[in-house]
C-alpha cells in the first residue's frame, strides 16, 4: 500500500490588512483604512487566533504555508477564516461586525480572496465560503457562486436571534443548492456563543462548556427536521464541535426516538409523529461527518472514536467510527496540535483494534470524498509529504515521545525555526 | 428492615380557576375573569400538563392528591407549579405571561395559594417557591418570605432574555438568603433558550412538526441545566458551602459527559493557556453529594439508557469517570403531568430494588432518605404514615412480578448494544409496569 498523509479539515487563513484592501469594494475603503489605522496604532497584530510562535505570514502565504504544512506531514487542508475585514472580535472564528452593511462588505472581501488564495494550490486546497442564511435566495446564489469560483463548501453560520431555526422547510432551497452543487456544509466550533461578560474564571468555563452545544446545535435541528430525508446526498460536516455532545446528542436522539420510550408517545399527543427516517446515528458517514480538531485522544479516546476495543471487536453505544471521522490540525491556531502532529497520528494508528483501512478513512480518504479532492492528482504530493503507516506503527513511541513540550522540535514556521535554518 | 415509602421531589399543582380568584389583588380580577371566561370558551382544561387519565382535581384537591399518591408508595411530595395565573404557555413549567406586570401578579398569588395547599398537609409537602431574580432585593425578601410561610425552598427561575448569568456574584445576597434560612433551590426542567434564534424561545407554541418538538426535547436538558455548571464555576458553593441545590427532572443524561468534560478542563492546562487559574476549590464532579443533589423524575431507567447513572456495570465494578451515583439520586414522580411514571411507580420501584448493582442502603436513599434530608421533612412525624402507606424493600425484592407486569417493552438493543438502565443488561429489562398495593387498576385513576 502507498503512503498516506494529513487532509486537515480544519485550517484557518485571512489575507494581510494590505491585501485585503484590494478585494474591498471603494465605497467601503475609507472606512476599512480608518479601522487598519486605529487597529495599528493600538499595536494590534495582524492576526485572528494565531499561535504566539507563529509568524502573520503563515495565514496568507501560500507558499510558506504548504511547506509549514507538509514538514508534518499534511498534504491538504479545507480553510475557514481567521479574520475578516470589518471583524471586530478578532480572535474568533465567526466575525462581527459593526453593521450588517460592513459584515456583508467583509464577507464579500474575504470569499473573493479566498478564492484566489484557494486557486494558487486548487489541489490542495478547500476554501470554505462564508455566507449568510438571513436572505434564503442570496444565501442560494451565494452557494453556486462558490461552486463557480473554486471554493469547496460552505461554513455553515451562526444561528443567531435574526437566524430561523434549521427545522424550517423555509431553508430548504440552500439544502437543495448545495446538494446540487456538491458542496458540502460545515459548522465551525465557536458558533452562536452568548456575551458571557467580562473574563474570568467562570465566564471562561461557561463558555467552554456551552461551547459544545452551541457548535452542535445545528446536528439535532438538521436530522430531526429530516432534511438529510429530503437532501440525501446532503454531507454535513461538524469541525472543533467538541465530539462528547455530538455523541451525547446522537446517543440521546436515539432513545428518543424509540418507538416504546416516553417521548414517541408524547409526540403523537401532540400530532408530532415521528418524521425521519433512521435513528440520528445511523446518518454518521452518510450525511453527519465529523473533524476531530485539533485532533486528540484528550478530545476523544481513540477506542471511543472509532468504537472499537483493542481485539478489534465493537464497543456498546453509539461512536462516531472511521466511515465519519476526519482529522483536523487547526494551523495556526493557538490550540492547534502543529507541533505535534505526527504524535497524534501515531496515537491513532498504533491504537489497537486500529487497522490501517480506519487510519486512513480517518487521516484522508473520508475528508477526500466530503470535500472532493483528487486523490490521484493528490498522490505524487503525499508520496513526498505523507508516511507509511507501517514505520508510523513502528516508530509510534518515538513519535509519541517528540509530542512533550520538553522533546518538541523547534516550531515550523517559528522564530527558533528560522534562526536555525538561516545558521 | 422496617418499611419505606417514596418521597417524590417532583409532584406539580395549581389553584383551580375560581380558588386562583380569591388570591388575586382586586384591581386584577377584570382582566384575569376575561382570561377564564375565554380560556372556558374555548375549551381549554383547568389544567397545566395533565395525563389524560386524571381529574384535573388532583392539581389542588388536597385530600384526593394525597390517597392517590399514597397508593403508589408516595408519603410525601415535593411540589413545582402546574399553571399560574396569567400564564399564556399553560403546558410549560415555565410561565410564560402575557407581560412582566401580570407575571408578577400571577407568581405571587401562585405563591400565596402554595403556602395554603401546603399547610393543609404540612408535614407531608415542601411547596417550592415560584422566584423572579430580576429584582435582587425583592428575591431576598421572597426566600425569608418563603421561610416564614413554611414553603420548602425556592425554585430557580428560567435564564431571561439578556439576564444575569448564575455564576454572577450579584446574585450572592440572594444564595446567601437561602443558606441563612437552610432553604434548599431547586431547578426544575423545561428550560428554553432566552437568546435564541427564531422561534426558539416559543417553539412549543408556534413551529409545527417533528423536528420542533425533537428541538424541544434535546435542547430542554442543556438549557435546564445550565445552572448547574454556572453555580459550580461561578464558585458560588465555595463562598457558600452549605448552600444545597437540586435538578429536577433535567436529563441526566447530559449532566454526565458536561460534568466529566469540566473535570477534564480544570485539571488540564487549558486554563493555564488564558492565563487563568481555577478559583474553584474542588473539581466540578466533587460538589455532587454534598451541595448537588439529582432528581431522577420521571423515574425510570429508561433515562438512563447507556447505564451511567450510577457508574457501576452489570457486574457492580466501577466505571471510570464521573457518574451521579446514588448518593445525590432521589425519585420523581411527576405527578400529574403526561410523562409521569405514577402509572407505573411500583414496578419502576421493583426494577430499582431488583437491580444487583444497588444495594438496599441505596435503594432507601434513593427513595427516601436523600429528600427527606434535603428538604427538611420530618421523618418521626411522617413515620406512622410510612408504616400505613408503604412497602418493604425485600417484599419487593421477592415478587417483582407482582409489580412489573404489563409494562411496555423497554428494548434499548438497538440504541447501546449493552448495557443500559442502572446497569441492567437489556434482556433483564424488558418488562416492567404496574399493579399498585392497593390493588386498583391502573387506568381511571383520579377520574371522579
Amino acid at each position: 500500500m502507498g503512503k498516506a498523509a494529513v487532509i486537515s479539515v480544519d485550517g484557518h487563513v485571512k489575507a494581510s490588512r494590505r491585501e485585503y484592501r484590494e478585494y474591498i469594494l471603494k465605497k467601503y475603503l475609507q472606512a476599512f483604512d480608518e479601522e487598519v489605522k486605529a487597529a495599528e496604532e493600538a499595536g494590534i497584530p495582524d492576526a485572528g487566533n494565531l499561535h504566539p510562535e507563529l509568524d502573520p505570514a503563515v495565514q496568507w502565504d501560500s507558499d510558506l504555508r504548504l511547506q509549514n504544512l507538509e514538514a508534518m506531514g499534511v498534504v491538504a487542508e479545507v480553510l475557514f477564516p481567521n479574520g475578516q475585514p470589518f471583524q471586530m472580535n478578532r480572535l474568533d472564528d465567526y466575525p462581527r461586525a459593526a453593521s450588517v452593511e460592513l459584515a456583508e462588505a467583509g464577507r464579500q472581501a474575504y470569499n473573493r480572496w479566498l478564492a484566489d488564495f484557494c486557486a494558487r494550490a486548487p489541489d490542495r486546497r478547500r476554501g470554505q465560503m462564508q455566507t449568510s442564511f438571513l436572505d434564503v435566495e442570496q444565501a442560494v446564489r451565494d452557494i453556486h457562486w462558490a461552486k463557480d469560483h473554486g471554493l469547496g463548501g460552505i461554513m455553515l453560520p451562526e444561528l443567531t436571534r435574526e437566524s430561523r431555526s434549521l427545522v424550517d422547510p423555509v431553508l430548504d432551497p440552500i439544502w437543495e443548492a448545495c446538494q446540487d452543487t456538491g458542496l458540502p456544509i460545515s459548522a465551525h466550533g465557536g458558533a452562536s456563543l452568548p456575551d458571557y461578560g467580562p473574563g474570568g474564571f467562570a465566564a471562561l468555563v461557561a463558555a467552554m462548556a456551552e461551547n459544545a452545544f452551541f457548535s452542535n446545535r445545528s446536528l439535532w435541528m438538521l436530522i430531526s427536521g429530516g432534511v438529510f430525508d429530503r437532501f440525501q446526498d446532503l454531507h454535513v460536516c461538524y469541525v472543533e464541535t467538541q465530539a462528547y455532545m455530538l455523541v451525547a446528542a446522537l446517543q440521546h436522539l436515539d432513545s428518543m426516538v424509540n418507538p416504546a420510550g416516553d417521548w414517541m408517545g408524547f409526540a403523537r399527543t401532540r400530532n408530532r409523529e415521528q418524521t425521519t427516517e433512521r435513528f440520528a446515528s445511523e446518518y454518521l458517514g452518510t450525511n453527519v461527518f465529523v473533524g476531530v480538531s485539533p485532533f486528540s485522544s484528550v478530545q476523544i479516546p481513540m477506542d471511543d472514536l472509532v468504537g472499537k476495543d483493542a481485539e478489534g471487536r465493537p464497543l456498546p453505544g453509539v461512536h462516531i467510527g472511521s466511515d465519519a471521522a476526519m482529522f483536523g490540525v487547526d494551523y495556526p491556531q493557538f490550540e492547534s496540535i502543529f507541533d505535534r502532529t505526527m504524535g497524534e497520528v501515531a496515537t491513532l494508528v498504533a491504537t489497537p483494534g486500529v487497522t490501517d483501512h480506519d487510519a486512513r478513512r480517518i487521516l484522508l480518504e473520508n475528508a477526500a470524498e466530503v470535500y472532493h479532492f483528487d486523490l490521484s492528482a493528490l498522490q505524487p504530493q503525499i508520496e513526498r509529504v505523507g508516511f507509511g503507516l507501517a514505520e508510523v506503527r513502528a516508530d509510534a513511541d518515538e513519535l509519541k515521545r517528540k509530542m512533550s513540550k520538553e522533546t518538541r522540535a523547534p516550531l515550523m514556521g517559528s522564530a527558533a525555526a528560522r534562526a536555525t535554518a538561516s545558521a | 428492615m422496617a418499611k419505606t415509602a417514596i418521597i417524590s421531589v417532583d409532584g406539580h399543582v395549581k389553584g383551580s380557576r375560581s380558588e386562583y380568584r380569591d388570591y388575586l389583588p382586586t384591581k386584577y380580577l377584570e382582566v384575569y375573569d376575561e382570561q377564564v371566561k375565554a380560556a372556558e370558551e374555548a375549551g381549554m382544561p383547568d389544567a397545566g400538563n395533565l395525563h389524560p387519565d386524571f381529574a384535573p382535581d388532583v392539581q389542588w384537591d388536597s385530600d384526593l392528591r394525597t390517597s392517590r399518591l399514597e397508593s403508589v408508595g408516595v408519603v410525601a411530595e415535593v411540589l413545582f407549579p402546574n399553571g399560574q395565573p396569567f400564564q399564556t404557555n399553560r403546558l410549560d413549567d415555565f410561565a410564560n405571561p402575557a407581560n412582566l406586570e401580570l407575571g408578577e401578579i400571577g407568581r405571587q398569588a401562585y405563591n400565596r395559594w402554595l403556602v395554603d395547599f401546603c399547610a393543609k398537609s404540612p408535614e407531608r409537602r415542601r411547596g417550592q417557591m415560584v422566584m423572579s431574580f430580576a429584582d435582587i432585593d425583592l428575591a431576598v425578601e421572597d426566600v425569608y418570605w418563603a421561610k416564614e410561610n413554611g414553603l420548602g425552598g425556592i425554585a430557580l427561575p428560567g435564564l431571561t432574555r439578556d439576564g444575569r448569568f448564575f455564576f454572577d456574584s450579584d446574585l450572592d445576597p440572594i444564595w446567601s438568603a437561602c443558606q441563612e434560612t437552610g432553604l434548599a433551590i431547586s431547578q426544575h426542567g423545561g428550560g428554553i433558550d432566552p437568546n435564541g434564534p427564531r422561534g426558539s424561545g416559543d417553539i412549543r407554541a408556534t413551529a409545527p412538526g417533528f423536528g420542533a418538538f425533537m428541538m424541544l426535547s434535546t435542547e430542554n436538558a442543556f438549557f435546564s441545566n445550565r445552572s448547574l455548571w454556572m453555580l459550580i464555576v461561578g464558585g458560588v458553593f465555595d463562598r457558600f458551602p452549605d448552600l444545597r441545590a437540586a435538578w429536577v427532572e433535567t436529563q441526566v443524561h447530559l449532566i454526565i459527559p458536561t460534568i466529566s468534560y469540566l473535570d477534564r478542563v480544570c485539571d488540564s492546562d487549558w486554563m493555564g493557556q488564558f492565563s487563568i487559574k481555577p478559583t474553584i476549590k474542588r473539581k466540578p464532579s466533587e460538589y455532587f453529594g454534598t451541595n448537588i443533589f439529582v432528581g431522577l423524575s420521571p423515574f425510570s431507567p429508561r433515562q438512563d439508557p447507556t447505564g451511567d447513572v450510577l457508574g457501576k456495570d452489570a457486574d457492580g465494578v466501577t466505571k471510570p469517570g464521573f457518574h451521579i451515583g446514588s448518593v445525590p439520586l432521589m425519585y420523581g414522580v411527576d405527578f400529574p403531568h403526561f410523562e409521569s411514571c405514577f402509572q407505573r411507580n411500583m414496578g419502576e420501584v421493583a426494577t430499582l430494588v431488583t437491580t444487583p448493582i444497588i444495594t438496599d442502603d441505596e435503594a432507601h436513599h434513593i427513595l427516601f432518605d436523600t429528600a427527606a434530608d434535603l428538604y427538611s421533612f420530618d421523618v418521626d412525624a411522617l413515620q406512622p404514615d410510612i408504616e400505613r402507606v408503604g412497602f418493604e424493600v425485600s417484599d419487593v425484592q421477592s415478587r417483582p412480578d407482582d409489580f412489573t407486569q404489563d409494562l411496555p417493552e423497554f428494548n434499548i438493543d438497538h440504541i447501546t448494544r449493552g448495557i443500559g438502565g442502572f446497569g441492567r443488561r437489556p434482556a433483564a429489562a424488558t418488562k416492567q409496569l404496574a399493579r399498585y398495593p392497593d390493588g386498583s387498576s391502573e387506568r381511571g385513576f383520579g377520574t371522579a
